[in-house]
């Protein structure tokens, strides 16, 4: 019966579970669609942000954001000044055509210029506007000309430079200079208690003649887009910077940094390092695949309900304990104790309590008052009572069933 | 599509060329001939699309018995099929080997043999067969997964059948082809045949003595009657299968322990001649066995019972006697195989149990915990004493409801897993010999 007829199943072609190449194309096409369509479009909006010539940094003339200045450059634009931004002193020196009818904007955020470099930029002959020279630059533009902090708020022109005159009073934020008095050649601008916004330098000998200006523009908030629409500012960056037909917009940056160039990481190791990483990486993907491929979908178990029965015991039990209920507890016991009693003595399973006491008092032998004490009236008053009652109770029943089997010599009474 | 280990070891022996060829070349080059390497040995492998299969498997086993099961695949395709085949049975089925090398050549059928030792009751079933095909190179394989259906039905074990020969001698002593007469009420007379030294003297029959008084010897020769229990009575096994047949006790869900104790009665009462009807009930009938006989009844009775599994759901005590009605409408044995533990559970049970005792002779079997008995001894610290009165109460209340069910004129049987299977047979005997069937 264990085994009978022997059932043969199947010999059609069975449902294929695994979906063909094809089926899982068609099926999935549009997903697969939709993926790729993301991907490329993601790709193609990182080229499109790289490309593009916005930046975020300060006074950068293709920055449209409030701390650029692409809304001056568009302005110069739109007059016939033709701007040049460059990042590097050679293409700097290189975009300066003519140098009468140009204007030089140098703006060294990280301070990054050496003086050669500087002496260099001044040798153009061109007009120069330094955006908030730093004390470095100061020495090298215009050593009679002393930084002194910070400035900011509404100032007044009070000068004779056309700029700043046509601009009358200007606000914003920047470096402060102080102007050597002694200097005639120095004209200092939007002066507040000594500290001045603009120091213009007047530059007649040098070469051969020409007069051409070193301007020292502290106040570089001006050519911001955020502020240039108050007050004066735009007024003065436009006449300061559209004196000329054409302006180079130079921001310098670490191309312009001097020293030997030290070997990057990638020129120290040999070309096979980086391929090789990649391999590995390949490869451990490979293993992935390899390991980790499953052999088949994975066959179902409908799991049995597991109950163990002796939970609603151990449950009571925990209860028992947490309430401290020691007289309840010892009073199942004694029910048990005394159910086995009654059977061990040969009395019916409703025997009164009291028969029950008096039987095994008779057949033990002992006083009555100690049994019925400990089947009927005493109360645990602590655990460690309670577990001697109930080791009590145990010793009585064993000694209960040792007189039956082993019933006590009638000399022992006599 | 899978790679192999081999795939691997050939990207990671790329690193030589490629140090040797300085770099990104190195590394393309390699790339393109691994590609080119993988995309021949899959174009090469044969299809397991192209594969056939045919199962032929026993449809049913014994639980703990080991059944051999066996595949036939056929290579349909124009390549051969070199690589790897596993045969996916559920994990209670007890498969072995899982996965099993194969050699196909084109047009050729080969037979896998897999060994089946299932470790659950019931439906045992084959969800698919997934071939994993090689190329010559051994790179890369193709894989397809292919539904291959079929089932072993696994059959409570009967483990219990160990009980039944000295049961069976028992009931021969009843039944009168022993030296040993038994007599008593609702046993039916049998024969008449002369008196030998031994029988019992209440049982001669004076009439018939008198009748057969010799007249040529005038010596008289006693007579007397034989009697042989009953036969042809109904034993009607309701087994419980709701949400208390789930509890496991002594590691064996008290349904199974049930299921035992029904075979060793359904063999015993039909060998004495007895009608055999099954229930298995919680809200509907899940099994029935009704109208077999001989060795047909045991078949049926496991058949039945191999798919069954305890459902959480309450058992509608209501419609038993409605449904033992449906099976017969004589005085019969019914054999209730349920858990009596705690008043309050039973109160179903006990409201419908008058219904059945009015027309029938009840038998209410019930399993014990063991565990339960076995913690009222142990006593050795505040954890356990606690214990041991919970199990204490447990007890009481099982007693409870079992003096319950004694008052309402039913038997009650209670006893360990595997003692339960013998005290049921047991006590059908005592009913056959005093006659209470």
């Amino acid at each position: 019966m264990s085994t009978s007829t022997a059932a043969i199943t199947d010999a059609v072609p069975s449902e294929m579970l695994t979906a063909s190449p094809g089926r899982v194309l068609r099926r999935r096409g549009g997903w697969i669609a939709v993926i790729a369509v993301v991907i490329l479009a993601a790709i193609a909006l990182v080229i499109i942000r790289s490309s593009s010539n916005a930046s975020a940094e300060r006074l950068d003339p293709a920055n449209p954001g409030p701390e650029g200045s692409r809304a001056l450059v568009q302005v110069l634009e739109q007059h016939g000044v033709s701007v040049m931004a460059t990042d590097s002193l050679s293409d700097t020196l290189s975009a300066v055509g003519d140098p009468r009818d140009t204007t030089v904007l140098v703006y060294d955020p990280h301070g990054v210029m050496t003086g050669a470099q500087l002496t260099a930029l001044l040798g153009l002959g061109a007009d120069v506007v330094a955006v908030e020279p730093g004390l470095l630059a100061l020495d090298e533009l215009a050593p009679s000309v002393g930084l002194a902090g910070e400035l900011r708020g509404t100032s007044a022109a009070g000068c004779n430079v056309p700029a700043a005159r046509k601009a009358g009073t200007v606000t914003g934020s920047g470096l402060g200079y102080r102007a050597d008095s002694n200097d005639a050649e120095a004209t200092a601008c939007f002066t507040t208690k000594g500290i001045s916004g603009l120091v213009q330098l007047r530059d007649d000998g040098g070469t051969g003649g020409s007069s051409r200006t070193v301007t020292l523009l502290g106040v570089g908030s001006t050519l911001e887009n955020g502020t240039i629409a108050s007050r004066g500012d735009a007024a003065l960056a436009l006449n300061l910077l559209g004196a000329h037909h054409s302006l180079v917009w130079y921001t310098a940056s670490f191309a312009d940094l001097q020293g030997a160039p030290t070997p990057t990481l990638a020129e120290l190791t040999p070309n096979w390092v980086t391929p090789l990483l990649i391999l590995f990486v390949i490869t451990g993907v490979a293993a992935m695949v390899w390991r980790g491929r499953r052999f088949g979908p994975i066959v179902v178990e409908n799991l049995p309900v597991t109950v163990r029965a002796s939970e609603t015991m151990e449950g009571r039990a925990r209860l028992y304990a947490r309430a401290n209920a020691r007289l309840r507890a010892l009073d199942a016991l004694r029910i048990g104790t005394l159910d086995r009693l009654a059977r061990q003595t040969g009395q019916p399973r409703a025997a009164p309590v009291d028969e029950i006491i008096d039987a095994v008092a008779a057949l033990l032998g002992r006083d009555r008052s100690e049994i019925a004490s400990l089947l009927l009236d005493a109360i645990p008053t602590n655990d460690a009572a309670l577990v001697h009652f109930s080791d009590l109770l145990l010793a009585l029943e064993t000694d209960v069933a040792r007189a039956i089997h082993d019933p006590p010599q009638n000399g022992q009474h006599g | 599509m899978t790679v192999s280990g081999w795939f691997v070891a050939l990207l990671g022996v790329g690193s030589v060329p490629l140090v040797l060829f300085d770099g990104v070349p190195g590394l393309l080059g390699w790339l393109v001939v691994v590609a080119i390497l993988t995309a021949i040995d899959l174009a090469i492998a044969g299809s397991p699309r192209a594969l056939r299969f045919e199962r032929i498997a026993p449809a049913r086993a014994r639980l703990g018995e080991t059944v051999e099961t066996e595949l036939l695949v056929t290579n349909k395709g124009r390549r051969p099929v070199r690589g790897v085949l596993r045969d996916a049975w559920q994990p209670s089925a007890g498969a072995r080997p899982t996965r099993q090398p194969l050699r196909l050549p084109p047009r050729e059928r080969r037979r896998l043999r897999t060994t089946l030792t299932p470790v659950r009751r019931g439906e045992r079933r084959a969800a698919q067969v997934t071939v994993r095909s090689y190329g010559p190179l051994r790179l890369a394989a193709r894989q397809a997964s292919i539904q291959v259906p079929g089932a072993v039905r696994a059959l409570p074990p009967f483990t219990s059948r160990k009980h039944l020969p000295s049961r069976l001698a028992r009931l021969r002593e009843l039944d009168g082809r022993t030296s040993v007469m038994v007599r008593g009420q609702g046993t039916e007379f049998d024969s008449l045949r002369e008196f030998v030294r031994g029988d019992d003297v209440r049982s001669i029959d004076w009439r018939a003595t008198a009748r057969r008084r010799d007249p040529s010897s005038g010596g008289a020769t006693l007579v007397v009657r034989t009697w042989r229990p009953e036969r042809d009575r109904r034993v009607v096994i309701v087994v419980d299968s709701g949400r208390t047949s789930a509890a496991r006790i002594a590691d064996e869900p008290r349904i199974d322990t049930s299921f035992e104790s029904s075979l060793l009665l359904g063999a015993l009462a039909s060998r004495a001649g007895d009608h055999v009807d099954l229930l298995v009930f919680d809200r509907v009938v899940r099994g029935r066995v009704q109208g077999a006989s001989g060795p047909q009844l045991l078949a049926r009775m496991v058949d039945a019972m191999a798919p069954i599994e305890p459902q959480l759901i309450e058992t509608d005590w209501d419609a038993v006697p409605a449904l033992v009605r449906q099976v017969t409408s004589r005085h019969s044995l019914v054999v209730l195989l349920t858990s009596i533990d705690a008043p309050g559970a039973s109160r179903g049970l006990l409201a419908m149990l008058p219904q059945l005792t009015r027309r029938h002779t009840v038998v209410v079997a019930s399993v014990s915990d063991p565990d339960v008995l076995a913690a009222t001894r142990e006593r050795g610290d505040r954890e356990q004493v606690y214990r041991a009165a919970a199990a204490e109460r447990a007890l009481l209340d099982a007693a409870r409801v079992a003096a319950a069910i004694r008052q309402l004129g039913a038997e009650v049987v209670s006893a360990a897993p595997a003692d339960l299977p013998p005290a049921v047979a047991d006590s059908y005997l005592a009913l056959k010999a005093a006659g209470r069937l």
